[in-house]
C-alpha cells in the first residue's frame, strides 16, 4: 500500500481560497472567487467537453498533505480550429509548487499531460524552471524564437517620461514632464519609433461594450477561421465569456472596427496598473481582423488603443508578437521591440491528423498565442516571472509555469 | 535491459545521496520523493541519462510518479515506461 505523503487531487471550487493563499507567497495576481469561478468553472471549453466526454473535467489539480495544498496546476480547456474542424486542446496556468516539495510536481504535469478528451496540450509561459518537464513530456518548443518578443508603442510621452522618474525616485523631477514629453517625441521620431500612424481604413472604430458582443462576432469568427492555421475559437459565446472576467472587466476595452456597419476586426485590451508604478500600460489581450479587409484595419485599432492609453494616464501599448499578416502589419506601425526571456511556448500533439496538418501548414500561427493571451494572464505572467526571477536568485524558486491563454 | 535500468538508477541515486550528503544508505525501501533525493528536475536528468545509455526512448506518459515511495517503486515504474 502507497503511503505517499502527498496526493494529487483535482481542484475543487473550496480549494480556490487556498489556492490563492498559495499564488500570494510568489507575489501573483489575487482573483476574487468570482474571478475563479469565471476562469476555471464557467469555461465553456471546459463545460462543453465536460458534456462530451460525460465525465468531469478537471479545472486544474492541487497537491496536498496533511498540512495543506503544496502545489497547483490550473487546466483550461479551450477549442481550436484547423481546417475548420474542430480541435480541444489544453493549456495550463499558475503551476507553483512550494519548493519543499517539489519532488512532487512532476505529478501536476503528469495529469496536465494525461488528461482525457484533449488532442493537444500546450503552455506559451514555460519558463527555466518548467522546460525540462515539458521536453519530459516531448512536448516541442516553437521554432520561431521571435515569440518571446513583445512590440510596444508609446502612447503617452509625458506619462512615459514621469513614469520613468518616478522609477528612478526622481519625483522632484515630475513637474517637468510636460516640457520635455516633446523633447521625447521627437527622439523616437529620430530613432524610428515614432507613434503609430492615424491612418484610414474608410470605416469607423468604436468602443463596445459587453452586450455588444452579438452576432456579428459570430459572423466574423466564420471567416477567419476558414484562413489556414490553428485558430483559438472565438464564436460569440466565447468572446462574451474572455470579455467577462469579473475582476478586470473594469480594466478592459473592446474596440471594433466597422465598414459599412459591418464588423471586420476587433481588439480586447487591458489597462495594467500595478502599485508603485512598477508595471503600468495597456496591454493587447487579443486582436482579430478580417483577412479580406483593409490592411489599415489593425493599425487604425491600435491606434486607437494608443488614445485609450493616453486618456488612462498610462504611457505606453504593448502587444504580443503575432504571426501572420496582422503581425506584419503591426510590425510595420513601428513598434519597439521587447525581449522576454524568461517565457516560451511548448506542445505536444497527441492527435495525428492535427500532427500532420501543423506540419503541412503554418507551424504555429499567432491564435494559440492568443489563447495565453485570452484570459488576461499574459498581463500576468510577465510580472510572474519577474518575481520568479528573483526568487530563484535567492534560492526561494518554486517550480512553476506562469501563464497564461492563458 | 531491465537490468541496465536498474544499474543506472542505482548509479544515480547513489551519486545523489553523496551530493546531498545524505547519511542514510540507498536501499530497495529508501524514500525517493519525501526524502528529497529525488526533485522534478533530477528526474528529468535521470530519465535523460537512461535514454542516452540504452538508446531507448521513454513513454513518458505510462510514467507514474503518484505510484512512488520507494527505490524500488521507481525502478518499477521506470522499467515499465522503457519495457514499451
Amino acid at each position: 500500500m502507497k503511503t505517499n505523503a502527498v496526493t494529487l487531487r483535482p481542484t475543487t471550487r473550496e480549494d480556490y481560497p487556498k489556492v490563492q493563499v498559495l499564488l500570494a507567497e510568489v507575489g501573483w495576481p489575487v482573483r476574487s472567487q468570482e474571478g475563479w469561478d469565471w476562469a476555471f468553472e464557467n469555461n465553456p471549453d471546459r463545460v462543453a467537453l465536460e458534456c462530451e466526454l460525460g465525465v468531469p473535467v478537471a479545472s486544474g489539480w492541487v497537491l496536498e498533505s496533511d498540512e495543506g495544498i503544496h502545489g497547483y496546476l490550473g487546466n483550461l480547456p479551450q477549442s481550436f480550429s484547423i481546417d475548420n474542424t474542430r480541435v480541444v486542446g489544453a493549456t495550463c496556468t499558475s503551476y507553483l509548487v512550494q519548493k519543499k516539495w517539489r519532488a512532487h510536481s512532476v505529478k501536476l504535469m503528469r495529469a496536465f499531460f494525461t488528461q482525457p478528451g484533449v488532442q493537444m496540450v500546450y503552455s506559451t509561459t514555460a519558463n527555466a524552471n518548467s522546460v525540462p518537464l515539458y521536453k519530459l513530456y516531448k512536448a516541442e518548443t516553437l521554432a520561431d524564437p521571435k515569440v518571446t518578443q513583445s512590440l510596444l508603442w508609446v502612447a503617452s510621452d509625458r506619462s512615459f517620461i514621469e513614469f520613468a522618474l518616478r522609477r528612478k525616485g526622481l519625483t522632484a523631477f515630475l513637474p517637468f514632464g510636460k516640457l520635455l514629453a516633446p523633447v521625447l517625441h521627437s527622439l523616437r521620431t529620430l530613432v524610428g519609433y515614432a507613434s503609430l500612424p492615424a491612418l484610414a481604413f474608410g470605416g469607423t472604430i468604436r468602443q463596445l461594450q459587453a452586450s455588444d458582443v452579438g452576432d456579428a462576432f459570430d459572423d466574423l469568427w466564420q471567416t477567419v477561421k476558414e484562413q489556414p492555421g490553428l485558430w483559438l475559437a472565438r464564436n460569440k459565446e466565447l468572446v462574451q465569456w474572455r470579455y467577462s472576467n469579473p475582476d478586470t472587466l473594469e480594466d478592459m476595452v473592446l474596440l471594433g472596427a466597422f465598414e459599412r456597419e459591418i464588423l471586420v476586426g476587433y481588439l480586447i485590451a487591458k489597462a495594467d496598473r500595478k502599485p508603485n508604478d512598477k508595471v503600468s500600460r495597456v496591454y493587447l489581450l487579443d486582436m482579430v481582423v478580417n483577412p479580406n479587409a483593409s490592411q489599415n484595419v489593425a493599425p487604425c485599432l491600435m491606434h486607437k488603443l494608443c488614445g485609450w492609453a493616453k486618456a488612462q494616464d498610462l504611457p505606453w501599448v504593448e502587444a504580443p508578437r503575432f504571426g501572420g499578416t496582422l503581425g506584419e502589419q503591426l510590425r510595420n506601425c513601428q513598434p519597439h521591440v521587447r525581449q522576454l526571456a524568461l517565457t516560451s511556448h511548448y506542445l505536444r500533439v497527441f492527435d495525428k491528423a492535427v500532427q500532420e496538418k501543423l506540419q503541412n501548414g503554418p507551424a504555429w500561427p499567432c491564435s494559440a498565442v492568443d489563447g495565453d493571451a485570452w484570459l488576461g494572464m499574459t498581463d500576468h505572467t510577465v510580472r510572474s516571472n519577474r518575481i520568479q526571477w528573483k526568487a530563484t536568485t535567492s534560492n526561494l524558486a518554486p517550480t512553476h509555469i506562469g501563464n497564461q491563454i492563458k | 535491459m531491465t537490468s541496465q535500468v536498474e544499474l543506472i538508477v542505482e548509479k544515480f541515486l547513489t551519486k545523489r545521496v553523496e551530493e546531498l550528503g545524505l547519511s542514510a544508505p540507498l536501499t530497495p525501501s529508501t524514500a525517493v520523493l519525501d526524502a528529497g533525493l529525488l526533485d522534478s528536475l533530477a528526474l528529468v536528468d535521470l530519465i535523460t541519462e537512461i535514454e542516452k545509455t540504452t538508446g531507448l526512448e521513454a513513454d513518458i506518459l505510462l510514467f507514474d510518479p503518484s505510484e512512488i515511495t520507494t527505490v524500488e517503486d521507481l525502478i518499477h515504474q521506470l522499467k515499465q515506461v522503457f519495457a514499451s
